[in-house]
């Protein structure tokens, strides 16, 4: 294929043990690169049998514990003209923008690319850092450990915005484990090089991601102290884990007096202004947090070399406005402020979350749902199954089911959910058989809730009967047990026996969900309320038949208690203090 | 030579107050003034006998001419100001007498006005500017409000005025005229409008003709002009603190409790220890339901020096007042103990605040513990003047304890007609029917109470059954010329007795209701639940469902539960969503000891109106009360189990 200006791109990649997730990446390159080359360094798992579906350049290379020299034995094996530098954890969107569009740009040497980390889809919550992965093919990394292109001239290194590499979590486990073998390289390189800033900067990512805080909080204040401005790719994002170093050691004043030292570096900086807010915030010094937020929402998105958390400039800030100002008693004004968020971002779903939860403390439950559905905020699904996820949690299964209703949402596990706990058990059974054609199997908590509206409708037989099919399902087997003798106790009034101490944790556990259910139902009809009453009271009796269970079921009746006492403070107390 | 001093006076048809004002004077000054505008009564021969200079005046609708008469023919180097219901306080010659001797133009005095509410003295001090060297060129202006301060100002403005705390005058009017007429309001305000037209700069006529505008309940129009009044005013302005508690009033009163609001913390920036504001922002939070800001501002209004007079403060709102509010607030979240804590703080600041002392009573509860509420009282105070006892006799009437009613009415001689009937009321509720019969039948007829004693005499028949009597007495009343409501109650009563079904059921008015509502209470007080059951059963289904939370009150009170729970539901059935009537409910059901229910009643409560305190805080007892038996139960059940004793002990400690 002609290449225009002989401007091709490779792929080089170092994998080991990514047989799960490397498809996912090169996948995600298709059509943006013209030549491949993975270099294993000693899988044990099939990553290089994905790999050869991809292409025919893949090598293998003995692990001598040097990043930079694996890497440039990669790019070795290439021959084009541009190097893209991925890790299988990660993939390439270029919906924005892509890469051919970079490298026609004659004057650049290498570009930094924006990485995404957090949660990936879509428009919610992620940070962005930007990482030097696009460069021309005549680079070569250097550093055993974090290793990096270095550019000398830096008008040759340009910024850009698309296309953007996405990072996808990885499990804990594995982080820590790759964690721990960095420590251990940097280390070395460190004592080679004991005044190299980068070094010590990933140390410390290092060590904060394994909760060393003071280690990292060591490494963070060394790097700040010695970069300058024309490493802000570095030092905001050193900045920023400072501060939350800072933070999770509970040196709240520290961490404000950096932000307030810094602020006048990096005036524009909203993610700083921010962390400002955040902090006077968990003082409880709200008036200032307001300040320092609504300083943030001054700012647009920071220029690209600022490590930066989306929406600091925007939503996530407008959130934490309107909780400050909530807890000022400003209570319109942060109505508006979660209403701003949600327009800015209708993904981010927390305001929406608050917004109802402030509304239920100041008006009745059925006009919060009104003004929600009056506001269309209702009208996606997303935000519909939040908000019904607000209403179920505070107890009001009528409007949560409404909710999802008005949003035209499908069946669900919640839908069925909150229609059998707000005495909709007809629909609710009916949504059921609805799911049962599309997935024969359902899900053990569903099983219950179907039994419990059979219970609720009076329907002992078919309830017994939907408990036995579960009951042959060995992981329904505790939950059966349980339903079998609440419905036992409805039809003969008497108890049916203890469960096998093998089974009373799982047991008492699906018993005190239904009857947390049951405490969260909300019902008109007198005859439904009668039958939900009934079952609360023979679970409390089964419950009382063991000293364990019982001591769950005053806890738990501790927790309703308590729960209320949270609960008139928040609704009576919020504003202490606010004026004079 | 001494300065002499000489009283200022106007007055029409003064005869009731004339004597008490010229008496209060008589050594304190030399000479009397009275400008009288049209008496026809004895004003002037009054006034002659203690030898004033009395000089008819046609009145022209302008005060302030009036009083210029009087100063024109005063030969005094100072001149003294009082209306006829006014008068000096005891003492204040000797202050009058020094004061007029130092070298000032004119002086404040402090007036404490008498206001008389709801049976209770209450006294509310102010300042006034009443006291001025006699010269020419002071003179009134403005045709209500007449002002001479601002005139002397103008005329020399090195004039130097003072405060004169120590020379009191006394004002009765408000006692016996605070409710003036309303066309009698209005064409006040229209003077001061005229007025106000031609000076429109007249920063004090437009803060007088505010208040009048406040007085006529124009709330709106009140705080907006008081408002303007305060705009741009120089923060020095002896009557700013009184102009910013009208306009906190008004707009309290207009439900603007922003600008309210916003008035109080201007004002406390001005004047950072003025109790009212305080305690008007604690009333306003209180109304808007936001009770840790009421609660915050009533301790704030307590920790508040002595106030200054130029304050004129109302009396109690570092006191007494406050204190009622918050013992107010802590029954919202049925904190009891502290209720009655701060009632009594209230009623030792002010022995005559009976509002604290209902307060007290109510949780007392002496219908249900009469003798726990007699032994209470007298640790609080001796109630050993009539007035007193009269007053406990009342309260307790009201609080349906009527064996205690009876007790402090008996101990009382001389009692009125009224009092004589609630007193037979007292006898019936023991079943004393003829010894209430002797008293009601006592009752003249010329009495303006006689239709209250013939109906409880029917009702003391209506009690026993005696049909025959009922029917008599029922045609008695009906000659008496009855209301419309009253008559139809009593022909229900009578009708109730034939146990036939009135056809149609009888439509009943607030005014027939309220008679209801009485005789229900009374027969169920007797154990008649019968009786009760056969007048509600002869109303309209649709005027008994309106008032279905009253009579399922009444049943609940009276321990008839399943009647209770007919009635909210029956009202809830036309009015889903009333947070009361769940709430009610839910009282029901946890007396019936349905606590699962009563929990998800309390919870439909808080859901329908999250406001109230008292649904989280009676639901939390609930479940304290569920978990507590689910211990005791645990304990009998497990014995071997030593947690639960321990679990239990610490809950029951806790409650």
């Amino acid at each position: 294929m002609q290449r225009a200006m002989n401007r091709t791109i490779a792929l080089a990649m170092i994998v080991r043990n990514e047989a799960a997730r490397l498809a996912d990446c090169l996948n995600s390159v298709k059509g943006q690169v013209d030549e491949i080359v993975i270099v294993d360094t000693g899988s044990t798992d099939h990553t290089v049998d994905v790999a050869r579906q991809y292409t025919d350049k893949v090598m293998f290379y003995a692990w001598d514990n040097d990043f930079a020299a694996a890497r440039n034995f990669a790019l070795e094996q290439t021959n084009s003209t541009w190097i893209l530098s991925l890790d299988a954890d990660e993939q390439l969107d270029v919906r924005g923008g892509d890469l051919r569009a970079l490298a026609g740009q004659k004057e650049k040497e290498a570009f930094c690319l924006p990485l995404q980390t957090g949660e990936v889809d879509d428009n919610c919550q992620y940070d962005r850092f930007m990482v030097l992965r696009f460069f021309r093919n005549t680079y070569r990394f250097s550093g055993a450990i974090h290793e990096q292109i270095i550019v000398g001239d830096v008008a040759a290194l340009g910024f850009a915005a698309n296309p953007v590499i996405r990072h996808t979590a990885i499990p804990a486990r594995e982080r820590r484990m790759r964690r721990g073998r960095n420590i251990a390289l940097l280390q070395k390189a460190i004592n080679k090089e004991p005044d190299n800033p980068f070094l010590i900067y990933y140390y410390g990512v290092d060590w904060l991601g394994l909760g060393r805080l003071e280690k990292a909080t060591a490494c963070f204040e060394r790097v700040l102290g010695c970069l300058t401005d024309e490493h802000t790719l570095f030092r905001a994002p050193a900045l920023r884990y400072l501060i939350d170093c800072y933070k999770l050691q509970g040196e709240l004043d520290k961490a404000i007096c950096l932000c307030l030292d810094e602020s006048m570096r990096y005036g524009e900086y909203s993610d700083l202004f921010f962390e400002g807010g955040v902090l006077f915030e968990l003082k409880g010094e709200y008036q200032m947090a307001v300040k320092w937020f609504n300083e943030a929402l001054r700012h647009d998105e920071p220029p690209a070399v600022f490590h930066h958390t989306k929406g600091t400039e925007s939503y996530l800030s407008l959130h934490h406005l309107g909780c400050c100002l909530e807890q000022l008693g400003a209570f319109k004004q942060a109505r508006e402020c979660y209403l701003r968020a949600l327009a800015a971002n209708k993904r981010y779903i927390h305001p929406l979350h608050q917004l109802i939860h402030m509304d239920l403390s100041r008006q009745s439950a059925a006009s919060v749902w009104e003004d929600l559905w009056k506001g269309g905020y209702l009208t996606d699904s997303l935000s519909a199954a939040s908000a019904a996820e607000s209403f179920w949690e505070a107890g009001l299964p009528d409007l949560a089911y409404a909710c999802l209703i008005q949003a035209g949402a499908d069946v669900s596990a919640a839908l069925i959910k909150y229609g059998v706990y707000s005495g909709r058990q007809g629909e609710a059974l009916a949504s059921l058989e609805q799911l049962r054609s599309r997935t024969p199997v359902l899900s053990v908590a569903l099983a219950v809730d179907e039994i419990v509206a059979l219970l609720m409708a009076e329907n002992l037989k078919q309830a017994k009967a939907r408990a036995w099919d579960l009951w042959k399902r060995p992981a329904g087997r505790n939950a059966a047990w349980a339903m079998l003798h609440v419905t036992h106790m409805l039809e003969k009034g008497s108890l049916g026996g203890i469960p096998e101490p093998h089974r009373q944790k799982e047991v008492t556990e699906v018993l005190i969900t239904v009857l947390e259910n049951c405490w969260h139902s909300r019902v008109e009809d007198s005859q439904l309320q009668a039958s939900l009453t009934d079952i609360m009271t023979q679970i409390m009796r089964i419950l009382l038949l063991q000293p364990q269970p019982t001591l769950l079921l005053t806890a738990c009746l501790q927790d309703k208690a308590d729960h209320l006492r949270q609960q008139i403070r928040y609704n009576f107390e919020s504003a202490r203090g606010v004026w004079v | 030579m001494p300065a002499k001093i000489s009283l200022c006076m106007i007055v029409k048809n003064e005869q009731q107050n004339l004597e008490r004002c010229l008496n209060s004077v008589q050594r304190a000054v030399d000479e009397i003034i009275v400008v009288d505008t049209g008496s026809t009564d004895e004003t002037c021969t009054i006034a002659a006998n203690y030898g004033a200079i009395v000089q008819p005046f046609l009145w022209q609708e302008d005060f302030s001419e009036a009083r210029n008469a009087s100063l024109a023919l005063a030969t005094g180097d100072w001149i003294l100001f009082l209306d006829a219901d006014e008068a000096l306080a005891p003492g204040s010659e000797t202050v009058l007498r020094s004061i007029v001797e130092l070298d000032n133009d004119g002086y404040f005095v402090k007036i404490i006005n008498y206001v008389g509410s709801e049976g209770w003295l209450d006294s509310c001090p102010d300042l006034v500017f009443r006291l001025f060297r006699n010269r020419p060129d002071y003179r009134f202006r403005g045709a209500i409000h007449e002002q001479i301060i601002d005139v002397i100002l103008e005329n020399n403005s090195q004039a130097r005025y003072q405060l004169a705390e120590d020379l009191v005058i006394t004002h009765y009017g408000y006692l016996t005229q605070q409710i003036m007429a309303k066309d009698k309001k209005n064409r006040n305000i229209s003077i001061i409008r005229r007025e106000l037209e031609n000076t429109p700069q007249n920063r004090l006529l437009r803060y007088h003709y505010g208040v009048e505008l406040f007085r006529a309940d124009r709330l709106t129009e009140a705080a907006e002009e008081l408002t303007k009044a305060a705009n741009g005013i120089d923060p020095g302005t002896v009557y700013l603190p009184k102009l910013l508690r009208y306009i906190v009033l008004a707009c309290q009163g207009a439900q603007q409790y922003e600008k309210a609001m916003e008035t109080i913390k201007l004002g406390l920036s001005l004047f950072p220890h003025y109790a009212d504001l305080y305690y008007y922002g604690g009333l306003i939070h209180a109304e808007l339901r936001n009770y840790a800001q009421a609660y915050e501002l009533f301790q704030q209004a307590l920790s508040m020096p002595p106030q200054p007079a130029y304050f004129a403060p109302f009396s109690g709102t570092a006191g007494f007042r406050t204190y009622y509010q918050l013992g107010q607030l802590a029954e919202k979240f049925c904190n009891e103990e502290e209720a009655l804590r701060y009632y009594l703080l209230s009623l030792r600041d002010n022995a005559n605040f009976t509002a604290a002392l209902s307060g007290i009573l109510k949780i007392l509860n002496p219908r249900e513990n009469p003798e726990y509420t007699r032994q209470a009282l007298a640790k609080i105070c001796d109630f050993c003047t009539p007035e007193a006892k009269l007053l406990l006799a009342d309260l307790f009437f009201f609080a349906s304890a009527y064996p205690l009613a009876l007790e402090y009415f008996e101990q009382v001689d001389l009692i009125s007609p009224y009092t004589q009937i609630l007193k037979a009321i007292c006898l019936m509720q023991q079943r004393r029917f003829l010894e209430a019969l002797r008293i009601l039948e006592n009752i003249p007829a010329d009495d303006a109470q006689f239709a209250l004693a013939k109906f409880n005499k029917l009702l003391c028949f209506w009690f026993e059954g005696n049909r025959a009597r009922v029917r008599a007495i029922a045609e008695e009343c009906f000659a008496l010329g009855l209301s419309l409501d009253t008559g139809a109650v009593i022909a229900i009563l009578r009708d109730s007795l034939k146990k036939k079904h009135a056809d149609p059921p009888v439509v009943l008015q607030e005014e027939g209701i309220a008679l209801v509502r009485d005789v229900v209470l009374r027969a169920l007080d007797l154990g008649e639940y019968a009786l009760a059951q056969s007048l509600l059963t002869q109303i309209d289904p649709d005027v008994l469902g309106k008032h279905a939370l009253d009579w399922g009150e009444l049943f609940q009170q009276y321990g008839y539960l399943d009647q209770a729970e007919y009635y909210v539901k029956l009202y809830l059935e036309n009015n889903a969503g009333d947070a009361r009537a769940y709430f009610k409910l839910a009282k029901i059901k946890e007396q019936q000891g349905r606590k699962m229910e009563a929990s998800g009643l309390y919870r439909q409560a808080f859901t329908h109106d999250p406001r109230e305190p008292r649904y989280y805080v009676k639901l939390i007892r609930l479940y304290e009360d569920m978990r507590r038996e689910v211990l005791a139960e645990a304990c009998l059940k497990h014995p071997d189990v030593p947690a639960f004793k321990t679990l239990l002990e610490e809950a029951c400690k806790e409650q």
